[in-house]
């Protein structure tokens, strides 16, 4: 693992906290809607694609290892949209 | 032992003694994300067959009190990647651990605070299984950051390479599950 120095963490740290920000800000404003619910779960693979490269280090480990790490909140992201997706579909 | 304190870690610490890509490290975070991906996803079914009682119980829920613990955690997690640092100075790495406990213990107050304003509404029989799912998969997570704050106190006191090393990989794994746990639990 590489550990970044302090100035990139600070930035790091300063983006996710207008991206969870930014989400505040949807949710307030337009929450509840499917568009906002959906953007948010793209935001939180980026927030978790984010710390994982950056706070733990992983940009220059091995492929399988952040990949692998990476897998983990876009196959549960992929997972909330499909029940978004099933909610959306009338029942006959 | 000669009764004198054991050695911390010094400045010109390199990469190597500092890294944690071991196996066990691994399968311990990996143990961690199977068990809260399988309860997440849990929910998630659980949510499809149950939906309109899961959408009523939602609205009881403060999403915007999950967003500040967001926030909170997020910000424990940048003070525990300053302290990985192999060239932060030991007073710089029990400050920046001692931080990140210190955050992890403003989550745990904040979504107390959270719980006392739900369980009033939690045993009520319309919202099928929605609390009894959202207080276990939450609360196992609160156990992980409680545990994991003392540890990080823990951790400050006697700062090696190695056990920083592993608590802070922990704590990011922490983060992560909360990232995703939040827009499941909260919004889908």
């Amino acid at each position: 693992m590489t550990h970044h120095n302090a100035r990139r963490l600070h930035n790091t740290w300063a983006v996710l906290v207008a991206i969870v920000l930014s989400g505040m800000v949807m949710m307030t404003f337009w929450g509840g809607t499917a568009a906002v619910t959906v953007t948010l779960l793209f935001l939180a693979v980026v927030k978790c694609r984010l710390v994982a490269l950056d706070f733990m280090g992983l940009r220059q480990a091995p492929v399988g290892l952040r990949f692998g790490l990476l897998a983990w909140p876009i196959i549960l992201a992929l997972l909330a949209l499909a029940k978004l997706a099933m909610g959306a579909v009338p029942s006959a | 032992m000669d009764g004198h304190a054991l050695p911390v870690v010094e400045t010109e610490q390199t990469e190597e003694h500092a890294s944690v890509d071991d196996l066990l490290l691994w399968v311990l975070v990996w143990s961690e994300l199977a068990a809260l991906g399988i309860l997440l996803t849990g929910f998630l079914v659980v949510g499809v067959i149950q939906a309109d009682a899961f959408a009523a119980a939602r609205s009881h829920l403060n999403p915007l009190l999950a967003g500040i613990n967001t926030l909170v955690l997020l910000t424990s997690g940048w003070q525990a990647a300053l302290a990985a640092r192999p060239v932060a100075s030991t007073a710089a790495r029990r400050r920046a651990l001692m931080l990140a406990a210190l955050f992890g213990v403003a989550f745990v107050v904040i979504k107390l605070f959270e719980y006392s304003t739900e369980v009033d509404v939690a045993g009520l029989p319309q919202f099928g299984a929605f609390f009894e799912l959202y207080f276990l998969i939450t609360g196992f997570h609160l156990l992980h950051v409680a545990f994991g704050s003392a540890v990080l106190l823990l951790v400050a006191w006697r700062p090696s390479p190695g056990n920083i090393a592993l608590i802070t990989t922990l704590w990011h794994v922490i983060d992560l599950v909360w990232i995703v746990m939040f827009p499941l639990v909260y919004l889908v």
